[in-house]
């Protein structure tokens, strides 16, 4: 799931995700994406933004870690803020942090590591 | 005579002791405050809200007291339970209040008074401050642009705040030192039996009067270089730039991977120039967000023992390809014992891959060889280059934010002129020297001499003044 509120960045990236052979759903804001986590969602990783309306993403990554169900979802920090400027939340299970404008290459290996091979390849996790 | 000087001395010493503590509680109240309410700024958490309201009782209470203190008809009731909510010892409340009535203007404690009085102001702000956030969490989401207005704030008050807290208690151990030498001058006048006494009670006073608080501080100190820097235009426009390149270099990456693409030879190389330009533009964005941190003082640098060869190496390895498209030879000469250097792994690779690539970028044929070495002085980096050279007139200049050095064939020069500057800023920053040796037709030498530094984990480097 890309949780981020700039539709441009959040189109993009998931249209990539989808490109390299994952399944990709898009949230614009913390709110929307536990909307959908309620749901039943459970993506086998989240890359959220920091800077949101309605639910930022400090805030939603406490309300996942608070969530029995949620807290185990691997969640990578997407943001153009790095740490030196602004503390990033530290989440349960953290996949990492992705620097806007991020590479290529550390969006293929985290969702490697996280997702598995792209599908078609190996069986679903 | 002498037993009532004695007296007065260690009474008056007492109570300077008295105010010492007192302010420290202030002061703990008031720190605490302001990050709570950060931390509400940034959580919109009602625990941080309400942490906020109970630490700024503290200063409050001290306010109120004050007030109560200061009128001719003085309830004392309504001073102790002043004295009480700043958290005063119940034994301290009969000094406070004894300094406070024989001393206010006597010049010492007349000056400590005003100090306090100003930030009762501060205290003020940092209340409304606190209420308005308040107000804006419970009407709906915080936007990012409300959230730095609220750090902002809270980071200037903080920073006014902390400046009189330092002058206060300057203020009370100027008090204790004049008490200590008048005492000792009244005392030794009468009678060497209670010197003893006095210096004992005086010194006492002294050492309680230095104090820190630095943690706090330095978490809304983070805070405010992390708002300053998008505060200036510079900062903003050069922030705002990075949601449109993002999306671009992904769709960029869609374009090159996607088999079903079927891209012809024509479009795929138009393609490759895309993604060269829009490196170049992160490139630019990158140098002007980072030449904003440093110059609003938020460079935080991470000291740790490096091989120096061995980073060169690596890097010089990212760049050959770069200097291979030119035809440009890139060596390097490192002595086999050469010793490692502390410094921050990353800065000292900017600086490397600064001046290589500025090399590349103005030399048409011929090598650019780097060379390590270490004397005296520290580690030397030379990067040497076959190309035009620079003018002696040119050397100052080309040093400065957005100066540009026009190519010998007249070409315009890429990027926005504020990679020397970063070098410069960066070595600055690690105690180093950077030296140009360069003459038209002879090529040019840039060097970067760094010193040994002493080896901490975090090191915050002090702002450059240009």
């Amino acid at each position: 799931m890309v949780v981020d509120d700039e539709a441009e960045v959040r189109e993009a990236l998931k249209g990539l995700v989808e490109d390299l052979g994952y399944d990709a759903v898009g949230a614009e804001n913390g709110e929307k994406a536990l909307e959908q986590l309620r749901d039943g969602l459970r993506p086998e990783l989240m890359l959220i933004d920091l800077a949101m309306p309605v639910m930022n993403g400090w805030e939603l990554v406490l309300e996942l870690s608070a969530a029995p169900g949620l807290r185990e979802i691997p969640v990578a920090i997407l943001t153009a803020f790095d740490q030196s400027r602004v503390e990033h939340p530290r989440p349960l299970k953290s996949a990492g942090t992705l620097l806007k404008p991020c590479r290529k290459t550390d969006i293929t290996s985290i969702l490697e590591r996280f997702c598995g091979p792209p599908n078609g390849s190996a069986p679903p996790r | 005579m002498v037993v009532g000087v004695a007296g007065i001395a260690l009474r008056t010493a007492s109570g300077i002791r008295a105010y010492v503590g007192g302010e420290g509680l202030w002061s703990k109240g008031e720190k605490d405050a302001a990050y709570a309410l950060a931390s509400y700024a940034v959580t919109g958490s009602p625990s941080d809200y309400s942490q906020f309201l109970e630490s700024l009782s503290v200063p409050l209470g001290d306010h109120a007291g004050r007030l109560e203190l200061e009128r001719r008809d003085m309830r004392r009731e309504v001073v102790v339970d002043g004295l009480r909510r700043g958290h005063n010892h119940p034994d301290d409340f009969q000094d406070l209040i004894w300094m406070f009535r024989t001393f206010r203007h006597v010049s010492y404690m007349e000056r400590a008074i005003s100090i306090w009085e100003e930030g009762d102001v501060w205290i003020e702000r940092l209340g409304a401050a606190g209420a308005e956030l308040d107000a804006e969490v419970r009407a709906g989401p915080l936007l990012e642009a409300r959230r730095l207005h609220y750090l902002r704030r809270i980071s200037e008050i903080n920073r006014h705040v902390t400046r009189l807290e330092d002058e206060f208690s300057s203020t009370l151990g100027e008090a204790a030192r004049w008490i200590r030498s008048t005492s000792i001058a009244a005392v030794l006048a009468l009678s060497a039996g209670l010197l003893a006494v006095a210096i004992w009670a005086a010194f006492g006073i002294s050492g309680l009067v230095e104090k820190s608080d630095a943690s706090v501080r330095e978490a809304l100190e983070r805070e405010e270089a992390a708002s300053r820097t998008k505060s200036t235009f510079l900062g903003l426009v050069s922030h705002e730039f990075r949601t449109p390149l993002t999306a671009l270099q992904l769709q960029i990456e869609r374009l090159r991977i996607d088999p079903r693409s079927q891209l012809g030879p024509r479009q795929a190389e138009i393609l490759e120039r895309m993604v060269d330009s829009s490196h170049r533009l992160a490139e630019m964005i990158d140098s002007l967000l980072q030449y904003v941190r440093i110059e609003s003082g938020g460079l935080q640098l991470s000291l740790e023992s490096i091989d120096p060869s061995g980073v060169v190496a690596e890097t010089l390895e990212e760049m050959r390809l770069l200097a291979q498209r030119k035809g440009l030879v890139l060596a390097l000469h490192a002595p086999p014992e050469l010793p490692e250097l502390v410094t921050d792994r990353s800065l000292f690779r900017f600086l490397v891959t600064n001046l290589v690539g500025n090399a590349i970028k103005f030399t048409q044929e011929g090598s650019i060889d780097v060379t390590l070495a270490h004397e005296a002085a520290g580690h030397r980096i030379l990067v040497k280059d076959t190309g035009p050279g620079i003018a002696p007139h040119d050397h100052e200049r080309i040093f400065r934010a957005f100066e540009q050095l026009e190519s010998v064939q007249g070409r315009q020069a890429h990027g926005i002129g504020l990679g020397l500057a970063l070098v410069k800023q960066i070595t600055d920053a690690l105690h180093g020297r950077v030296e140009l040796a360069s003459a038209p037709g002879a090529g040019s030498a840039f060097a970067v001499v760094l010193p040994p530094l002493p080896e901490q984990s975090l090191m915050i480097a002090s702002q450059s003044h240009e």
